[in-house]
């Protein structure tokens, strides 16, 4: 009798104790999973879209390496998983803003406003980007390094005036991909 | 002046060195020469710096007065007496002012511009700080830029509880909220008075268009309010002040319906009914027809009666009067 009641104590302890690490473990992978995906960026994408449509024809027409592209959207940005969108958002925002818009010369005083409009909403994006990195919520993996490296290598292969104008064109594709990852990581 | 005085001394005193006297001379003339020229340029210079004339002052007292998302710069204006000043506007976003520090954008819509305040709304696109900075025009004479002391964050616009119409259409609740532009969404938040039931919520994309809420029950005072939320600086304005609205029961038009009905009926009936009643009434009272009964009426005439009571009664001869002897005899 005594042996019988010691074994159910035995078994017991047991199922606990294997309840508990399961549901450690949940709790971890949660807060894993939602480390990565949470860093919401607050943009007006309407903005952004409405200022690139209105610049797009005069930009797009003044580039003219057509096959040629910088922000290849097949090889580079659908490739991209999940957990690097953060880095690899951050990374590109930084490649507009360093590069692209400072390598242009605008004389035009419509379109010049057009592209300070998308600058500064791009600076104000990095800025909340920023603060992810901060909290760690923005890793950088090798993939997303490369993915940026790729960007970059491709910048570099033309002439700085017309690299310029043709990322200035392609701004419908890193709006678009942007997008796309806002809306998925609205419905997560 | 004193070297001429020393060179007319030397030619008085020492007749004997003529050829050093005239080098002294040139060396005087030169001199001479040498200042008039610097005189000239020192004062030409004030004159060449200032364009000619007094310089046009710069504006001063800027500063930016910011509500629902549209923001206005103001500053003193330049005043000179018959003269049309203008004024120009440029800005500067934080990423110009980080990256590229010598590029100001004119206005959109202060390049130039006659007000002393210019609506800077469509050149703020971005939550960041700007610079902006004014100058003054006059023909061809510019000012000294003038700056904004403290860059402008379109953040710190002071957001207003929306203006809102709360209308009733019938059984249905209406609310009308004012367009404060494509910025602007609104929170609209909707319950029952004393019902102790609780709060609706619906949101608005867009003011300046009507939008029904909810079909009424009759009973407790429906109360709306509203807030303007601006997601691009992830700001909301305070609630505006409840309005309510009421139906009335609906029972009481129903009673009263059909009663209005079957008084309309009554009215289809009775009054054709009186119309006969009153239509005979007054036949009867003023041209009556008399008939006289059977027992009254005459079968044989008076005369014949008489003469049959007067002869034999076998014979009775049968003598008709005339209808006029008859009526006669009858009055």
């Amino acid at each position: 009798m005594i042996n019988l009641r010691a074994n159910s104590a035995q078994d017991m302890k047991a199922q606990c104790v294997s309840l508990w690490l399961l549901g450690t473990t949940l709790v971890l992978c949660s807060v894993h999973t939602t480390a990565f995906r949470r860093c919401p960026v607050p943009v007006d994408m309407h903005l952004l879209e409405e200022s690139f449509q209105e610049i797009k024809r005069t930009v797009q027409t003044k580039d003219t390496f057509q096959n040629i592209t910088i922000l290849s959207p097949v090889e580079t940005l659908r490739s991209i998983k999940p957990v690097d969108v953060c880095c690899v958002t951050k990374n590109l925002l930084e490649f507009y803003m360093d590069r692209v818009f400072k390598d242009h010369q605008e004389l035009k005083p419509q379109i010049l406003r057009k592209i300070s409009g998308i600058a500064n909403t791009f600076l104000y994006m990095q800025k909340t980007l920023q603060q992810c990195q901060v909290q760690r919520r923005c890793h950088c993996s090798e993939e997303a390094t490369n993915a940026t490296r790729t960007v970059h290598d491709n910048y570099e292969q033309l002439e700085i005036p017309s690299a310029a104008i043709k990322s200035l064109g392609e701004l419908d594709v890193f709006l678009a991909w942007i997008d796309r990852n806002r809306q998925e990581t609205s419905a997560a | 002046m004193a070297g001429v005085d020393r060179m007319l001394h030397c030619k008085r005193n020492v007749p004997g060195q003529s050829k050093s006297a005239k080098q002294t001379l040139t060396m005087v003339l030169k001199g001479f020469r040498t200042s008039i020229i610097m005189w000239l340029f020192y004062t030409l210079i004030p004159c060449l710096l200032t364009d000619g004339g007094e310089a046009l002052p710069a504006p001063q007292n800027l500063s930016v007065h910011s509500a629902n998302m549209k923001h206005l710069l103001m500053w003193s204006p330049v005043v000179l007496p018959r003269e049309t000043v203008y004024y120009s506007v440029e800005y500067q976003g934080e990423y110009e002012s980080l990256y590229t520090s010598h590029i100001w954008i004119p206005s959109k819509w202060c390049s130039p511009i006659e007000d002393a305040e210019c609506d800077v709304s469509d050149d703020i696109t971005a939550t960041v700080p700007y610079n902006l900075r004014v100058r003054a025009i006059l023909g061809s004479q510019t000012s000294a830029w003038s700056i904004l002391e403290q860059p402008f964050n379109r953040n710190s616009t002071i957001l207003t509880p929306p203006g809102m119409e709360v209308s009733r259409n019938g059984f249905h609740l209406v609310i009308e909220l004012e367009d404060l532009g494509p910025q602007f969404e609104f929170l609209v938040v909707y319950w029952r008075r004393e019902l102790d039931t609780k709060e609706h919520a619906k949101v608005l994309r867009r003011g300046g268009i009507p939008v029904h809420l909810e079909t009424m029950e009759p009973g407790a005072p429906y109360c709306v309010k509203a807030q303007a939320q601006v997601k691009a600086i992830g700001r909301n304005s305070a609630f505006s002040q409840a309005e309510c609205v009421e139906v009335q029961g609906e029972a009481l038009p129903l009673v009263l319906a059909l009663f209005a009905f079957v008084g309309f009926m009554l009215i289809l009936v009775v009054v054709p009914l009186s119309i006969w009643k009153m239509g005979q009434l007054l036949q009867y009272s003023c041209c009556p027809m008399v008939v006289l009964p059977d027992t009254l009426k005459i079968t044989n005439s008076p005369q014949k009666l008489i003469s049959c009571r007067r002869e034999e009664v076998d014979s009775c001869a049968l003598a008709v009067p005339s209808s006029e002897e008859l009526f006669q005899a009858w009055i």
